[in-house]
């Protein structure tokens, strides 16, 4: 008997399994919340940036500056992060003024690298610290995918069965 | 070459008949995914840097992520590889299938080496296409990544084949030398989830999993500065060279076994 679509079959299945597995994957990651910290020192009116992979989730940037800082929190997506490198074109997602310690909420709209720029417009140099907490939620961007893959596998899985079935009767 | 590859071909038809890869597929893509996405990636710069050093970090530092929780999936690997080497060698002989393959005109040591390269192939080809399937997901503009990063690439592929191919050479070798489902099974998970136990709370970062974790991943995807620093001289060397040699030998002496020693 014939039956030429059952290798595909078998692919559009495993897609279907992985599509359910990253989606039972991301529902269980997102139960943990993320917290990362770092230190550093600013000098007078210099850049500090930091490109840090978000997923979709409530983020809480804590900016622990001495009071009498004053500067910017400027924040750009992947394309507004090339835009800036390459063409020197300046359009962030957030611009934040920042005036002494800050708590700054932020949701990214997409997963993927984000960048984070903080200027001191200080004439003297600064200790500074960034802590970034993620807090624990559903990501909806991995989800859905997820549920795309995992449907684009189940019904593909169907159409290559009856296909291979209907060629398989085929004299 | 071609009699070996239509060998190959039909040890691959052979696992393949089984459910396997329908298995490895949904722990492997758990383990992997799950380990990646509960890690927090940044880069950090004191000044603005070319976009074509951003993105190659960028896309580096993610790979590193995924190729450190690919290591993380060592035991779902394990249980795999243990049950692909177990149908191909120690199931055959006691059905007494091996007999009629080995009556066929084809070399034994084409048979065993067809065996063995199902073995590899499987777990690394899944393992493989999941963690770049896993970048993609995770980081959409990194489709051709390895145009960029071509030394996350290369790392990526070094590190999983020197695993799979340490628990191929284990599984192989207890599987040929036992000729007893039960005993294949049982003998090889204990072997290696005793070497990961050894290895990890043990203290001993020559044995593998822990050579892989804490040694080649940290050549690897890390400053070897800081990697010879850790293991200065020949404990840096043992620890990166002892896994590929053992499991070469292994293989040689599973080999000459087969093909000169197993009676049937």
């Amino acid at each position: 008997m014939r039956q030429p679509f059952k290798p595909l079959l078998r692919v559009s299945f495993l897609l279907s399994i992985a599509g359910m597995a990253v989606l039972f994957a991301t529902w269980q990651s997102t139960m943990f919340p993320v917290t990362t910290h770092l230190s550093t020192s600013l000098r007078a009116h210099e850049d500090y940036s930091s490109i840090r992979y978000l997923s979709v989730r409530d983020y809480e940037i804590r900016i622990s500056v001495p009071p009498s800082f004053e500067g910017e929190l400027l924040i750009y997506d992947y394309e507004g992060m090339k835009s800036l490198l390459v063409q020197g074109v300046d359009e962030p997602k957030m611009n934040i003024v920042v005036n002494g310690p800050s708590i700054v909420d932020f949701r990214p709209v997409r997963r993927g690298y984000y960048l984070l720029l903080l200027r001191s417009l200080m004439d003297d140099s600064v200790d500074l610290g960034i802590s970034f907490v993620g807090k624990s939620g559903i990501e909806p961007d991995t989800l859905q995918d997820a549920v795309l893959t995992a449907s684009l596998g189940l019904v593909l899985s169907i159409v290559f069965a009856i296909s291979d079935r209907w060629c398989g009767k085929r004299p | 070459m071609k009699k070996f590859i239509r060998v190959l071909m039909w040890q691959l038809r052979e696992v393949m008949r089984f459910p396997i890869l329908e298995f490895l597929t949904a722990l492997l893509v758990f383990q992997v995914f799950y380990a990646s996405s509960l890690t927090a990636r940044s880069i950090s710069f004191l000044f603005f840097p070319e976009w074509e050093m951003v993105q190659s970090l960028m896309i580096f530092r993610l790979m590193r992520e995924i190729a450190g929780s690919l290591l993380t999936a060592y035991i779902p690997t394990t249980f795999m590889v243990v049950v692909i080497a177990t149908m191909l060698f120690a199931y055959q002989f006691e059905t007494g299938l091996m007999k009629t393959y080995l009556s066929l005109p084809t070399k034994k040591s084409h048979y065993f080496l067809a065996k063995v390269f199902a073995c590899f192939l499987i777990p690394f080809m899944m393992l493989i296409v999941i963690s770049f399937a896993t970048e993609f997901f995770l980081n959409t503009a990194s489709l051709f990544f390895f145009f960029v990063s071509p030394e996350a690439f290369v790392g990526t592929l070094l590190l999983t084949g020197e695993m799979v191919f340490f628990i191929v050479s284990v599984c192989v070798m207890v599987s040929l030398f036992s000729r007893h489902t039960a005993v294949s099974l049982i003998t090889s998970l204990a072997i290696l989830y005793g070497l990961q136990l050894l290895g990890g709370s043990g203290g001993l970062p020559v044995l593998p999993p822990a050579s892989l974790s804490q040694g080649l991943f940290y050549f690897l995807f890390h400053s070897q500065d800081s990697y010879w620093r850790q293991y200065p001289g020949w404990e840096g060397i043992g620890v990166l060279a002892l896994t590929p040699v053992v499991s070469l030998s292994l293989v040689l002496i599973s080999y000459t076994y087969y093909s000169r020693r197993f009676e049937l």
